[in-house]
């Protein structure tokens, strides 16, 4: 990431805009870029504070000049240097001190230190010239490290990750984000919720839109400025979500909002749905927005989570239709500002990603419609929430064609074990959305009996694949017991 | 009388919150102000410094609860105490103890701070974090907490992550580490805690449940005002440096000694600076103003008539700073004080090492290894080495009690910088009498410096 006197960013109206190197800017830092990748290249051997130098020199015009500094931080940073070898410094400023303070005690009224003669004797213990000495005694110094190894990924990629190092760098600032997501697959969600979690935030989601009828939406609705806290559950959620306390919560989160303070948590389903016959599946098109921050932002803004809230940008930027909005604490006052992310700026996502968890469904759904059951399945693209727990995203949802019942399947397959027994305690808690299948491998080591008959879930163990038929028989045997 | 909760209040830690399990968010009990209904997890949630209020409410209502929060442990070993404290050591420990061992302690650099919190550690026998600015400082409390209490000493921070129950730590890896660590320990000792009202390390405080806190600061004033009630408690107790000078402290003298600059430097200096000086008219920036340094920053390198004022701008204090005439005269100081120990502090790394190539002695700077640093104190201390040369690294609370000399070459206009550079060199051992020269290149920007460092009652 870039340091704070890099970022370069143009504040208007509360809402600040990075100045991505894109466009025409792009086309000028382009041959910078270069220069400084071949600079490093042939640098390889050279000390730092040469190269610093060297690539000082390097022309480039003063409305560029801060983005360059920047390209070349982001360079410099995945470069390897190292120190001094052969001598040790360290020994060396050893002789030389102490001799020189011996000799400075020993002085006279009259005389002056004979640096030169400590020097030749320095270097006579150490077996080495005056002038070897006095190059070494420094040479661990950071500025004297050698350059080793240059990372050589090309000048467009290089400026590629300056804008999301840039993007990143504003986000070290940022007291919360509020994330918008639409339409993603179940794995990519995943992902999404293991990375908060992982980084120890916490999140509340709303589901915006939920109701086939208003339409195929494929554009997220404007985000709410952070400022106004999360976007306040309107009446149609409140309405279409069916939750048991209703008014409770939207008289909650009337407060919440106005105070900028708590947050509504519950999204699409809560556990007073228990028992109870889930509706059919919503609109594919269902919106998401996720505010995010850490336990501590419960009592006031903190940049305490910046650095977390930075490290997310990857995962963001892996969706396809998304919208970023972060609260940040701008400049020496720390002053309220908006910075947004669409996909709309270009960023590139690049950072490793947590492993997918998902096995491959493509078959099994191509094989399960084959069956020609009454259950018509379809990816699921909800996402279940229930405070304090973690996020349920299950994989796939079955529909009964006659009775509307749904069943929605999480498959586990390489995933780990413990990600199980997490699922079968929330489950045997009433903390998850009813009916659901969980689809173990066998490797997993986990036993269909976990579950007993009477809780709102069911453990398939798997050998090597799902199989369509067993799913089905699963279905029909639930289906019987409702 | 509250309402019969149905079951007892579960007390969890949650990376620096305390969250209250089983309580519904309709209640009757009376709860520390700051706890709030967190709707995100359905709980309610306080920051975990309320923790000791909490308990005093929670058991002032005779109210049912488990507390798994608390993860710090009893302290079994009682230190080895090396002398009698001094009557100021043993009021100030009664005056913290006295406000429910939650406040700061001003003290001048020099008088023994270390000491007072090991008798805190020995009053209150609960695991202890301590906290310090730097890592020479985190070495320091490792040796003496390692000396006295004969036990593992734990470190986070510069490389280590061993957590004992004893700690000490870095204000930094607080900050970082303090959601993971804040249950661990039942006090916590802030050293030279000036540095914690900061909005950025305040935090590590608030996220640290400890009942007991100590503060320790020899300059609890802070330039935005912020005091220490909502970290640490109120200041408990005050001494200043003039009221334990000559009794506790060695006997010091200040020279001010002005250096002028060579006719050629002169012309060099006017010039520089004018072109400095007429950036900053053109561009409308008052130095004198918070923002005013950023301002420049930010302007010079927008433009090529920017990127000169810049280099104008170093030029300028290089030859202020590093006058050859300042090191002609360092020379003959070093040559007078050869018998002594003595500690030069400059500004800038680069004179730093300057100076310690011109001279051969040896420089401390932040880029000095924990090992090399060491060694080079003990070897200071011994008097096998009677200078060395430093930035900023030594200004708090290094301990080098040998040193009687300390040549300020150059220096920031902070009034706290230059008080702790006079505590350096003022530890009492013996009868000694400590000098301190300062050296301003005459007839430049630095003499207004030298005045405004010198606005402190140590001078007056």
């Amino acid at each position: 990431m870039l340091t704070s006197d890099l970022v370069r960013t143009r504040r208007r109206e509360g809402v600040l805009h990075a100045q991505y190197v894109m466009g025409d800017a792009r086309l000028r830092v382009l041959p910078i870029a270069r220069a400084y990748l071949d600079l490093y290249k042939r640098m390889i051997g050279c000390a730092r504070e040469d190269l610093d130098a060297a690539a000082g020199a390097i022309d480039v015009s003063s409305r560029d000049r801060v983005a360059a500094l920047g390209v070349r931080k982001v360079l410099d940073d995945r470069c390897v240097y190292e120190g001094p070898s052969g001598v040790d410094p360290e020994e060396v400023r050893r002789e030389v001190f102490l001799r020189a303070a011996a000799a400075w005690k020993g002085l006279d009224v009259r005389d002056g230190l004979d640096r030169e003669a400590i020097l030749v004797a320095a270097g006579a213990e150490l077996g080495k010239s005056p002038t070897e000495i006095e190059a070494s005694l420094y040479a661990d110094l950071r500025g004297a490290e050698i350059l080793r190894e240059v990372w050589d990924l090309g000048a467009e990629a290089l400026i590629e990750r300056y804008n999301v190092a840039l993007a990143q760098s504003i986000l070290l600032r940022a007291t919360r984000v509020t994330v918008t997501v639409q339409g993603e697959t179940p794995d990519r969600y995943r992902r999404l919720f293991r990375t908060m979690r992982f980084l120890g935030l916490l999140y509340s989601v709303t589901l915006h839109d939920e109701g086939a009828a208003e339409g195929d939406q494929t554009v997220a609705p404007a985000p709410a400025t952070a400022k106004e806290g999360a976007p306040a559950r309107s009446k149609k959620i409140t309405k279409a979500a069916k939750t048991k306390a209703p008014a409770k919560d939207a008289k909650a989160g009337a407060k919440g909002a106005s105070k900028g303070g708590s947050r509504e948590g519950n999204a699409g389903w809560s556990p007073g749905d228990r028992g109870r016959t889930v509706a059919p599946a919503p609109s594919p098109k269902a919106v998401y927005s996720i505010v995010i921050d850490g336990p501590f932002s419960l009592f006031g803004a903190s940049l305490k989570y910046g650095l977390r809230l930075a490290t997310l940008l990857h995962a963001v930027l892996a969706c396809a239709r998304f919208s970023l909005v972060a609260d940040v604490a701008w400049g020496p006052r720390k002053e309220a500002a908006v910075f947004r992310v669409s996909p709309g700026d270009g960023l590139v996502p690049h950072a490793g990603e947590l492993p997918s968890s998902s096995p491959v469904l493509e078959a099994f759904v191509a094989g399960f419609e084959k069956l020609g059951s009454a259950w018509s399945v379809a990816e699921n693209d909800r996402i279940f929430v229930v405070p304090g727990e973690p996020a349920v995203i299950p994989d796939l949802s079955f529909v009964n064609k006659k009775t509307g019942e749904e069943v929605l399947l999480e498959a586990f397959g390489f995933w780990s074990r413990a990600a199980v027994w997490t699922r079968v305690e929330q489950i045997r808690r009433g903390a998850v959305p009813a009916r659901l299948l969980l689809a173990v491998s066998k490797e997993l080591r986990v036993s269909s009996e976990v579950l007993e008959d009477d809780d709102a879930g069911e453990v398939y163990v798997y050998k090597a694949t799902m199989l369509p038929r067993a799913v089905l028989e699963r279905l029909e045997k639930r289906g019987k017991a409702a | 009388m509250p309402a019969p909760l149905p079951a007892p209040v579960r007390i969890a830690f949650a990376a620096g919150t305390l969250r209250l399990d089983g309580l519904p968010r309709e209640h009757a009990l009376a709860l520390p102000a700051a706890c709030r209904w967190d709707d995100r997890e359905k709980v309610h949630r306080l920051p975990a410094i309320d923790y000791a209020e909490l308990i005093l409410k929670l058991r002032a209502q005779g109210a049912a609860y488990t507390d798994d929060a608390r993860a710090y442990a009893d302290l079994t070993r009682a230190p080895a105490v090396k002398h009698e404290p001094f009557v100021y050591q043993r009021e100030a420990l009664g005056a913290w103890e006295k406000a429910r061992c939650r406040g700061v302690v001003v003290l001048p650099t020099g008088t023994g701070k270390t000491f007072l919190a090991t008798l805190a550690i020995a009053s209150r026998k609960r695991a202890t974090l301590v906290v310090v600015p730097t890592l020479d400082l985190v070495n320091q409390w490792y040796d003496g907490l390692s000396a006295a209490f004969g036990e593992p000493i734990g470190i986070v921070g510069g490389g280590y992550h061993e957590v004992c129950d004893i700690t000490v730590t870095t204000y930094d890896s607080a900050y970082i580490h303090m959601d993971r660590l804040g249950a661990r320990f039942g006090l916590v000792v802030f050293d030279e805690c000036h540095h914690l009202p900061s909005a950025s390390y305040s935090i590590a405080a608030k996220m640290c449940l400890a009942p007991f806190r100590l503060g320790l600061s020899a300059t609890p004033e802070r330039t935005d005002e912020r005091g220490y009630e909502d970290t640490i408690g109120p200041i408990v107790f005050r001494r200043d440096i003039t009221e334990l000078s000559g009794q506790y402290l060695a006997a010091y003298d200040v020279q001010k000694l002005a250096v002028p600059l060579s006719p050629e430097e002169r012309a060099e200096y006017e010039g520089a600076r004018e072109v400095y000086r007429g950036f900053l008219r053109a561009n409308g920036i008052r130095m004198g103003e918070p923002d005013g340094w950023k301002r420049f920053l930010m302007l010079t390198s927008q433009s090529d008539a920017g990127r000169r004022a810049f280099l104008a701008y170093r030029r300028q204090r290089q030859l202020a700073l590093a006058a050859p005439g300042k090191l002609a005269l360092l020379a003959k100081l070093l040559h007078a004080h050869r018998h002594d120990r003595t500690i030069v502090f400059t500004e800038d790394n680069a004179t730093v090492y300057q100076i310690s190539r011109q001279f051969l002695v040896p420089a401390i700077t932040h880029q000095t290894k924990v090992k090399e640093r060491s060694f080079l104190l003990a070897a200071f201390n011994e008097g096998t080495i009677g200078t060395v040369v430093t930035s900023k690294v030594l200004n708090e609370g290094v301990n080098v009690p040998q040193a009687n000399v300390a040549i300020v070459l150059s220096g920031n206009a902070s009034v706290r910088e230059h008080v702790q550079r006079l505590g350096r060199i003022l530890r009492k051992t013996g009868d000694k009498f400590a000098t301190m020269y300062e050296l301003v290149a005459a007839g430049t920007a630095e003499e207004y410096t030298s005045e405004r460092r010198r606005e402190h009652v140590a001078y007056q």
